[in-house]
């Protein structure tokens, strides 16, 4: 967490899942480069540097956008959450040695420059077979470059979450432009289906992850709270919720996480001002809830992020009726103190009945 | 996330889930039948001895070499320098053909080495009238037009 701009923090969990990124990628070049070689023995260095980085970089891209669908559905894949930023920062790196490598390799030995090159040298927009496909992976890399540079939390402040958020869902136009850049390109050289069975799994999974993790959302968000009682909704029972844990519901349009804590209940905005994530499916370290995704921390009782950090999320209040939890979705401004609802004994007892 | 975010990214991957098998598969039905990117270097590990005619450039020198009876004969291409482009495809000029897709696909011409093709006979005068094309395929020019 940094209130200013400064250097990446490392810690120990940064550290393993970096060198575990390192090792991966250095584990799959030499492979694809061994492989080749043994099936193709003339195969220059540039063809080589070029096709293992390619397929290595698509290889990432499908890593990274099925983290986060992945995570939705299971919690055991939030860690892979925690440091994706630096995969995608090294994804966009090993991008643009492959892009790098071919401006030179197929542009630059001319008179002419290699970027106009790149727009002119090829110009059958109508034609699938004869498509500019290179083009199409010069945008995409120009997304991933954008990405990369403005990844840093520094950037997420000075753009503001929206425009930060905006920004980065690019990656989504990005994906597209790769996998036609790859299917007008290397695949209308192909006469084995292989190369395109992996683009079409890889394609179906992502897209099956997304959608369903989507409609799972969906299903959370039209759950409908009857219940209602001088402004309290109903929400669950003292039961269903777990010490240091919390439930999402979402009233009225936005989700509320009802913490349960020390023997009382806590009710806070559910979205992290950080990068939205889900507060509700993190739980109370040291006395503070903890996002998920990237590890903000905010106080159950005032939903202000301890000093010197300066987040601050919406409270609301919760009572406890019988053994029944409800809560009003009227927000408190941002940090505003609430003692949170006693669990009583009683409570408890008739839960237990 | 808040909610018009989660519906934002539902929404555009339904959105992909719509135009990415059919730019998937419109991509695969789209590949041209004759693949050009697979040389088509026949029996290039013999080579003929018989010089029938030669040219040279500063760049390259070509060879059509023919065995002892004239029955089968081959090109060779040999570059003198290193390529100022990454690759380029070499075809035999054909009668009548318009662009290069009318002309007959040799090979490819990669790295700086002697590239053998066979090529097909048709009579010893035909073959020194034979002419052939060194097209660079990445920016769809040609070359060099190479008359013996």
């Amino acid at each position: 967490m940094g209130v200013s701009y400064q250097a990446v923090g490392w810690n120990r969990q940064k550290k393993v899942y970096d060198w575990m990124i390192f090792a991966g990628c250095v584990t799959y070049l030499t492979l694809f480069i061994t492989i080749t070689l043994i099936y193709n023995r003339q195969a220059t260095f540039e063809t080589l540097l070029i096709r293992s980085t390619s397929t290595l970089a698509v290889l990432m891209l499908h890593i990274i956008l099925a983290i986060g669908p992945l995570c939705r559905l299971n919690n055991r894949f939030l860690p892979l959450l925690y440091n994706r930023r630096h995969l995608g920062v090294t994804m966009c790196c090993i991008a643009l040695v492959h892009g790098s490598f071919s401006l030179f390799q197929f542009h630059a030995l001319s008179n002419t420059n290699p970027f106009v090159s790149l727009f002119t040298s090829n110009t059958s927009f109508n034609s699938l077979a004869s498509f500019p496909f290179q083009a199409l992976g010069f945008f995409a890399l120009l997304i991933f470059i954008l990405m990369a540079v403005t990844s840093h939390d520094f950037w997420l402040h000075t753009l503001s979450p929206r425009i930060w958020k905006s920004l980065h869902m690019f990656v989504y136009v990005a994906y597209f432009l790769v996998i036609m850049h790859v299917m007008l390109g290397v695949i209308q050289y192909e006469t084995h289906p292989f190369l395109v069975i992996l683009i079409g799994i890889g394609a179906f999974f992502l897209l099956l992850l997304h959608i369903t993790a989507g409609l799972k959302e969906v299903r959370k968000d039209n759950i409908h709270f009857d219940k209602s009682l001088k402004g309290f909704v109903y929400v669950c029972e003292i039961s269903d919720l777990q010490e240091s844990r919390a439930k999402m519901f979402c009233i009225e349009k936005e989700r509320i996480a009802v913490y349960r804590h020390e023997g009382k209940l806590y009710a806070i905005h559910n979205v992290c001002k950080h990068q939205g994530g889900p507060l509700g499916e993190g739980k109370i370290i040291d006395g503070c809830i903890t996002c998920p995704w990237h590890g903000y921390q905010y106080l159950p009782q005032n939903g202000q992020s301890p000093p010197p950090f300066k987040e601050k999320v919406n409270t609301y209040d919760v009572r406890v009726i019988d053994s029944g939890v409800w809560v009003n979705p009227l927000p408190y401004p941002e940090g505003t103190e609430r003692a949170g609802a006693l669990i009583h004994a009683t409570s408890l007892h008739q839960t237990a009945i | 996330m808040m909610k018009p975010l989660r519906k934002k990214h539902l929404f555009i991957w339904i959105g992909l889930a719509a135009i990415m098998p059919a730019g998937i598969i419109s991509a695969w039905m789209a590949r041209p039948e004759k693949i050009i990117s697979e040389p088509i270097e026949k029996n290039n590990s013999i080579s003929f001895t018989k010089v029938v005619k030669e040219v040279k450039t500063e760049k390259y020198s070509i060879r059509l070499l023919c065995n002892s009876d004239n029955s089968s004969c081959q090109l060779q291409y040999n570059s003198l320098v290193p390529q100022d482009l990454p690759s380029a495809l070499l075809y035999r000029m054909m009668p009548g053909a318009t662009g290069i897709n009318g002309n007959e696909l040799l090979g490819r011409i990669g790295e700086r080495r002697t590239y053998q093709f066979d090529i097909p006979v048709a009579g010893r005068k035909s073959m020194e009238q034979q002419a052939f094309i060194l097209y660079d395929f990445i920016h769809q020019q040609i070359i060099d037009t190479i008359k013996f």
